[in-house]
């Protein structure tokens, strides 16, 4: 039997030459990136979480087999149906019902989703303006499919947003609901402290327009997919390829929660005064006593100093949010991004991820942050408030208090030079 | 054949060079998006809002079994209460994830009707729009594990003296999270049914888990410490069961029940089961 290697010494040209041909080839004639079935989320679906569902191997029972050609037919399904509702990565599409005009102020803008679509090349747009702007600025850490999963993600802690699932931690919205575009289009203006998430502040204001409609565009898009699998996967359904239907069913739903979410931001009453500094001393007092407090619980999670130490009392469980918390590490293979720990904020280092204002520390304690685990203090429908908005704005104020609190600072200690300097 | 072998290998540098995946996603059927796209129908709302009618059945009967742990019941292990001592400590909290009652019956087992747009018994309807609760009570869940219709409304209460919060999110649906006080409560309608039941958890105390199931339908029951459950007033005939266990997940407990699910003949009346026997390699 020959191996390889030894053949390569003795007619070394003609292969080489032919492999280099073929690598070359990768290159020259990249294909259009496509946007990715969510597997990940699909096994979620099914009772085994087993890939091979989705896989003919060859072999199998008459109705093991069945069923596979049935869920291989959903992935077909789903394919057919996005590309038809949303198109592709370079060309981008939405039906009309969804779509910004005269008759539907609520639609997705197409003109600007195109423009932030597309490879990165000058002058490809109807007018001639910059394409290609979210793969320039945003798909090597949040993915062409919006999955939080581009090529630099693994080395970010914590990982891009994966917009799929329409979850988004900060935002003024209520507990449950969607970011407003505002609140969208203040992070990429603004980043996000203490992550990569940079600032986007320098980009013209046409250009960020045009990355929020795309964001919404891929995260309604990302949803759409869920609710389709959700049938035809969880609930082991069937999909009408039906205009009204798809509609109807599966997209509506999702472009509903976005418009609904403009009506839902949180608007605080107005804080007791805090003009004089004994006011101000007594706020933050009253707020110390409820961050101890059984009522507030704030000290379980970020320790009674606020140094976000407070969940290590109990090292039995570690926090997840809901993009980390079904990673199983049995099977943590099939993850593309390992499992990630979630961290209580610590409230002495003055970075707030979710924005520094008064009214930012109001939202996160009264809404709580959506797929984390903080939870909403704030009244809810269907549910009373578990802090009145005067109590909020006394811990908004502890809190704010924390970083500049003697104990915060850092010590000081003497520098010496060991190696005298000639 | 040197030369053959090259070639072998170079296409295969080829091939695996481009780092496309093993498997590639299945290509859009784009005559089918065509038609999708086609033009905007006339009606969207009537077209998509021609529903059938409710399915009916005349005959009804019910289904009763006892599921029973086979092998040496385990010692519940005690939970590490490291929140709220005082509160949470004195009652010795177990890790309930692996229940076993007195007589070797297994709890906590959940046996629901997985067919599809199964009728429903009118009995059922006065309770259809209740509301159920589900509390925080002497830091866990009470019950362990609930059962509602999409149609009623589930009550999160909190009777402990400290604050909880219940964090759900379920598949496609809103997700909540309510910081509740001492007497606190949060009501909440799920849109949608569940394949299987939702965590629940709470972030200030980490051990607690529990589950809430909405379904749809009212056919579902939890085994209690017996390992006994009931399901009344099935439409007779042929329908699809699921077994649910929180260990496993699907529950095969027979070998011949593939993903945890059987079918079953409802007739007219009662329908036994009998004692189904869950070797203990399942629930490890």
């Amino acid at each position: 039997m020959q191996t390889v290697a030894p053949a390569a010494v003795g007619r070394p040209f003609a292969g080489s030459l032919l492999a280099l041909v073929l690598l070359a080839g990768c290159n020259a004639r990249s294909e259009p990136p496509q946007f990715r079935l969510n597997m990940q989320d699909y096994l979620e679906m099914i009772p085994s979480h087993d890939p091979a569902e989705f896989r003919i191997t060859g072999g199998e029972e008459p109705d093991v087999l069945e069923e596979k050609q049935r869920k291989i037919k959903g992935l077909e399904m789903i394919s057919t149906v996005l590309f038809a509702a949303f198109g592709t990565p370079d060309d981008p599409y939405l039906l009309t019902e969804v779509q910004k005009g005269d008759d539907n102020e609520n639609g997705l803008d197409l003109v600007a989703i195109e423009r932030a679509a597309g490879p990165v090349r000058p002058g490809h747009d109807r007018s001639s303006r910059q394409r290609g702007l979210y793969r320039l600025h945003c798909a090597h850490c949040h993915g062409i499919s919006g999955d939080g999963a581009g090529p630099t993600a693994v080395f970010l802690n914590p990982y891009p947003r994966d917009y799929r699932q329409g979850k988004f931690k900060f935002k003024s919205t209520e507990a449950s609901e969607k970011p407003t575009t505002a609140d969208l289009k203040r992070i990429i203006m603004e980043g996000i402290p203490g992550t990569a998430m940079p600032s986007f502040a320098l980009l013209p204001n046409d250009e960020i327009d045009a990355l929020v409609e795309y964001v919404k565009y891929l995260s309604i898009r990302g949803e759409t997919e869920l609710n389709l699998a959700i049938e035809l996967f969880a609930q082991e359904g069937e999909i009408e390829p039906d205009r009204a239907t798809i509609i109807e069913y599966y997209l509506s739903p999702v472009v509903d929660l976005w418009v609904q979410a403009e009506d839902a931001v949180v608007q605080p009453p107005e804080r007791p005064a805090t003009d004089t500094p004994q006011q101000l001393a007594a706020s933050i007092e009253e707020g110390r006593k409820l961050f101890l407090s059984k009522d507030a619980q704030c000290a379980q999670c970020h320790g009674p100093t606020g140094l976000g130490d407070g969940w290590l009392t109990d090292k039995t469980t570690v926090p997840y949010d809901d993009w980390n918390k079904q990673k199983s590490p049995d099977d943590i293979d099939r993850w593309l991004l390992p499992r990630q720990e979630l961290r209580p904020r610590n409230l002495r280092l003055g970075i707030y991820r979710g924005g520094r204002r008064p009214v930012d520390l109001y939202r996160r304690i009264h809404a709580g942050i959506l797929g984390a685990q903080m939870p909403g203090a704030g009244p809810a429908p269907g549910k009373p408030a578990t802090l009145t908005p005067e109590q909020i704005w006394h811990l908004v104020d502890y809190v704010r208090s924390l970083p500049y609190a003697d104990e915060s600072q850092p010590k000081h200690t003497e520098i010496t030079l060991h190696k005298p300097r000639n | 054949m040197h030369y053959r072998w090259t070639i072998v290998a170079a296409l295969l540098a080829g091939i695996c060079g481009c780092g496309r995946s093993v498997v590639s996603d299945p290509p859009p059927d784009e005559k089918l998006a065509n038609a999708i796209r086609g033009p905007q129908s006339a009606d969207a709302e009537g077209a998509a809002e021609a529903e059938t009618a409710a399915p009916t059945a005349t005959e009804w009967g019910s289904l009763a079994g006892r599921f029973v742990f086979d092998g040496q019941p385990p010692t519940p292990s005690p939970l590490s209460i490291t929140k709220d001592v005082p509160v949470c400590g004195r009652h010795n909290l177990v890790d309930e994830s692996l229940v076993v009652g007195p007589g070797g019956g297994l709890a906590n087992v959940v046996v629901f009707v997985n067919t599809r747009n199964v009728p429903v018994h009118p009995d059922y309807e006065a309770t259809a729009n209740e509301k159920v609760m589900f509390d925080n009570e002497h830091c866990r869940f009470e019950p362990h594990i609930l059962a509602l219709r999409t149609s009623q409304t589930l009550v999160v209460h909190n009777s402990d003296p400290v604050s909880h919060n219940s964090n759900l999110a379920p598949l496609g649906d809103t997700s909540i999270n309510p910081l509740l006080s001492e007497k606190g409560a949060a009501e909440h309608q799920f849109k949608r049914s569940q394949s299987a039941p939702v965590p629940v958890t709470c972030s200030i105390h980490p051990w607690m888990k529990g589950y809430v199931f909405p379904r749809d339908n009212p056919y579902v029951a939890v085994t209690d410490d017996q390992g006994s459950f009931t399901i009344e007033n099935l439409p007779a005939g042929d329908l699809e069961f699921q077994v649910w266990q929180e260990r496993p997940g699907p529950l095969a407990a027979k070998p011949e029940w593939k993903r945890g699910r059987f079918k079953f003949k409802i007739a007219p009346g009662d329908n036994d089961l009998g004692e189904i026997q869950v070797s203990s390699d399942l629930l490890n």
